[in-house]
């Protein structure tokens, strides 16, 4: 069987900027993969090209099918596409998804109930005759999803969907998106930079960085043990010599949930200066320097209010050497 | 302060016994300024789309070239035209000269430099997701261009209706091809003009309140629709 | 709210009106409203700056039609008038708008048409017989149709012919525009004109709208001078100290050689009869 989508050769160049090199990349029929990478990295320039059929150079095909000129806008019809901007058409939510049934030709008929079905599906069927400027963004990106759902599409493109939203309304829409991606058995596609979604979201995921994929793989191993420092750094995970924490010669990357800060007595507690207190979701993270690595810890609140941490005091840690990444 | 006087009252005397003459003029100037507007409409909307959706080398160039039209001066427009509609020029044969299909196409090409700058600017100025998003929803061409213009429609309703307004109140074009000639191509301004020309000052004034009161209805309708797609 | 200073408003005003009234010039003002036909020609170009360079007065030319004209001195907009609808001033005279009413030259009307010219006026005796073919065979007729002397002229014609004018008749129509234009529309649409002669010598191409008509007494078009009487407009500060160098000037030897040999050099004919009221 054929993959839902293949990309071979991708290269985009901006002035003298490779902004993306792809030499290959499939998606499997039913599997959702994410396109994981830092602002910049190229991800949206990837998605535009696949759920467009434009590459700038190189091939795209979809179930087997090289897009071309001719074929373009029908292989377009096998997709729906959802961009960081809701891009709603200046009509009301329910014309919105009208739309798209017409351009994949379903009848006048059916049109109706099925926008209402699928409104109602995203939780905006009290939305249904609001404009797009009356809706809220979360309202507005599921209004959205609604429109690239009800065509009933066979690879669903969502670009950093869920990134202009705060932070509850993005956290329960990304649990409702897995359910609906899971029930209709949609093929996916998502990019976004925020590793949280890939884990919820994506069977596979796919690290871009610079316009290159530097890691491939399972979402939790890709997680789990991120290939090179350059991912590990993007994970958010502080590389450090691996000799400055006593475990032996190499790098390795030490994510902040592997560093917890101890009372002084515990045993294998070893000194760390605060450089930095910052926020993180949920919770709090302290920036250390112990010896020469700089290390993150997390931190929860009440701990935070609790000690009154702040720049320049010292603290204790032990660092979970189960959870440290050799690299 | 007597000749204002006059003229007011006359201009009222005219307006208010329903002068036939005065009012023929009004419908006369409403139908061919009116079928002006469509024709550069339905060129100017077209090519807005193109220049402003169009990947060809000259675009730029184009849009260059619309904006300075829209500054078009109505005499040359008028001369334009007359030295392509005289009997010596190269469309002599049509017989159009000195009719109001020579002031169609006068008031046309003033009118559609504007329709097809404002639509181009219109459409340029949309959120570029939203070309990505109808393209990628599967859409042809023709409801690509259906879809973007549609998102663009207020600014190319005012685009319209500023050609309407540039027409209406030229008098240089319509003069010059028309011949200004009585019961034909006698229009609201060109009359006034004859009617300043005879002394006639409060008849003139009475075609120059016409002539105020279809631009302000124009104006109106137009801030009726802006205030309604705001509110909606 | 706070109370905004007027000093630099005034300022500014006074700078616009100080520029204006600089713009003025030192000259004073004389404001002569004439017809469409003298400054077509060109002679008023020539006489107008012989005036000015002499007696040092600011002359505005304002060329409209007759009837404008004459409302210009009935509105108390002109100084002097210099026209050529005799029944209208006599009136004007007669009303006490004008006075000094001075003859002083004249030209005559002539009728064009095609070449083809399908009413055969070519053949008629006189001008009222050309303009009974016009109206019999239907042939397409322009009329300026703009109340100007020229207008006046052409109305008094049909009544010569014994005819209504034919306004509202599909083969008479009115350009309510002045001679040049009426003429060149007349060329285009091949139809028949009445014409002074100056214009259509000036503007005409007599290949496509040849003389037709010419010589008949009531074709003779007579300008007068009038100086705007001052004393009917006592608050308009009228310039009749100019109007009358002016009327004095349009009669003197001087002018009146200027009238008699203008427009030979371009056209091979002087456009102007000299014709002073002694």
């Amino acid at each position: 069987m054929s993959a839902a989508l293949a990309l071979r050769g991708l290269a985009v160049t901006r002035g003298r900027r490779r902004v993306l090199a792809v030499d290959a990349l499939e998606v499997a029929p039913g599997e959702t993969v994410a396109i994981l990478g830092p602002n910049g990295a190229g991800k949206s320039t990837l998605l535009l090209a696949a759920a467009l059929l434009l590459p700038a150079s190189g091939e795209v095909r979809l179930f087997g099918e090289a897009a071309t000129r001719s074929n373009r806008v029908r292989l377009r019809r096998m997709t729906s596409t959802v961009f960081q901007d809701a891009a709603l058409l200046d009509m009301s939510a329910t014309r919105n998804v009208e739309q798209a049934l017409a351009i994949h030709g379903v009848p006048r008929s059916e049109r109706g109930a099925r926008a209402a079905r699928w409104l109602d599906r995203l939780g905006v069927s009290a939305r249904a005759e609001a404009r797009p400027h009356q809706l809220s963004g979360g309202e507005a990106q599921r209004v959205s999803l609604a429109r690239a759902l009800a065509v009933e599409p066979r690879i669903l493109f969502l670009d950093e969907p869920f990134a202009g939203l705060d932070y509850a309304t993005r956290a329960r829409l990304v649990g409702e998106m897995r359910t609906l991606m899971q029930e209709t058995g949609v093929t996916g596609v998502l990019t976004t930079h925020d590793h949280a979604e890939a884990a919820v979201l994506a069977d596979r995921t796919v690290i871009l960085v610079e316009g290159r994929v530097v890691q491939a793989g399972p979402t939790m191993e890709v997680l789990r043990a991120p290939a090179g420092q350059e991912v590990a750094r993007f994970l958010g995970h502080a590389v450090v010599d691996a000799a400055a924490l006593g475990l032996g010669p190499g790098w390795v990357g030490v994510p902040s949930h592997a560093v917890r800060v101890v009372e002084a007595a515990t045993p294998g507690a070893r000194e760390a200066r605060v450089t930095a207190v910052e926020a993180a979701a949920g919770g709090a993270r302290l920036a250390l320097e112990a010896g020469p690595a700089a290390l993150v810890a997390d931190v929860t609140l009440e701990a935070l209010t609790e000690a009154r941490w702040s720049t320049g005091d010292t603290v204790h840690i032990c660092v979970d050497e189960a959870r440290v990444v050799r690299l | 302060m007597g000749l204002i006087g006059e003229a007011l009252a006359e201009a009222w005397r005219l307006l208010s016994t329903g002068d036939s003459a005065v009012y023929e003029i009004a419908l006369r100037t409403a139908v061919i300024t009116a079928c002006s507007t469509l024709v550069a409409a339905l060129i100017g909307l077209p090519l807005g789309l193109g220049i402003a959706l169009g990947r060809f080398p000259g675009q730029r160039a184009f849009v260059s070239l619309a904006n300075a039209g829209t500054g078009m001066p109505p005499v040359v427009a008028g001369l334009l035209v007359s030295i392509m509609l005289w009997r010596s020029g190269p469309l002599g044969a049509l017989g159009l000269i000195y009719t109001p299909g020579a002031i169609v196409i006068a008031q046309a090409l003033i009118a559609t430099p504007i329709i097809v700058a404002v639509t181009a600017a219109a459409v340029m100025a949309l959120p570029p997701p939203l070309h990505y998003q109808v393209r990628a929803m599967g859409a042809g061409t023709p409801r690509y261009l259906w879809l973007v213009a549609r998102e663009a429609r207020l600014p190319i309703l005012v685009a319209v209706m500023a050609g309407f307004g540039s027409v209406v109140s030229e008098v240089g074009a319509s003069m010059m091809v028309g011949g200004n000639l009585a019961g034909e191509t006698r229009v609201l301004t060109t009359a006034a003009v004859l009617e300043v020309s005879r002394g006639n000052f409060g008849t003139a004034l009475a075609l120059g309140f016409i002539l105020l009161a279809m631009i302000v209805a124009v104006a109106a309708v137009l801030t009726v629709v802006q205030h309604r797609a705001r509110r909606a | 709210m706070a109370r905004r200073n007027p000093l630099p408003i005034l300022a500014a005003l006074l700078a616009a009106l100080s520029a204006l009234v600089a713009c003025q010039g030192d000259a004073e003002r004389l404001i002569l409203a004439t017809t469409t036909s003298t400054e077509d020609s060109g002679l008023l170009d020539v006489l107008g700056q012989m005036f000015e360079d002499e007696h040092g007065y600011d002359l505005d030319i304002i060329a409209v039609g007759s009837g404008a004209a004459m409302q210009h001195g009935r509105d108390g907009n002109a100084d002097v008038l210099l026209v050529h609808s005799p029944d209208a001033e006599e009136q004007f005279v007669a009303e006490g708008l004008g006075v000094r009413r001075a003859r002083v030259m004249y030209n005559d009307f002539v009728l064009v048409g095609p070449t083809a010219d399908p009413a055969g006026v070519r053949a008629a005796a006189d001008i009222a017989e050309a303009l009974r073919a016009i109206a019999e065979t239907e042939s397409p007729f322009f009329s300026r149709g703009d109340d100007s002397g020229t207008h006046a002229k052409e109305r008094s014609l049909w009544a010569a012919a014994a005819l209504e004018v034919p306004a509202g008749q599909g083969w008479y129509a009115e350009t309510g525009q002045g001679m040049g234009a009426t003429l060149t529309i007349a060329g285009e649409s091949r139809g028949y004109t009445l014409t002074d002669r100056a214009t259509w010598l000036a503007v005409a191409d007599p290949a496509v709208l040849p003389l037709l008509v010419e010589g008949d007494e009531r074709l003779f078009n007579v300008y007068h001078v009038i100086v705007v009487n001052p004393d009917r407009f006592p608050n308009l500060s009228l310039n009749t100290e100019g109007a009358d160098a002016f009327r004095e000037f349009l009669l003197s030897p001087e002018a009146q050689a200027v009238i008699a040999t203008f427009g030979e050099d371009e056209y091979g004919a002087p456009l102007f009869v000299p014709y002073p009221d002694e």
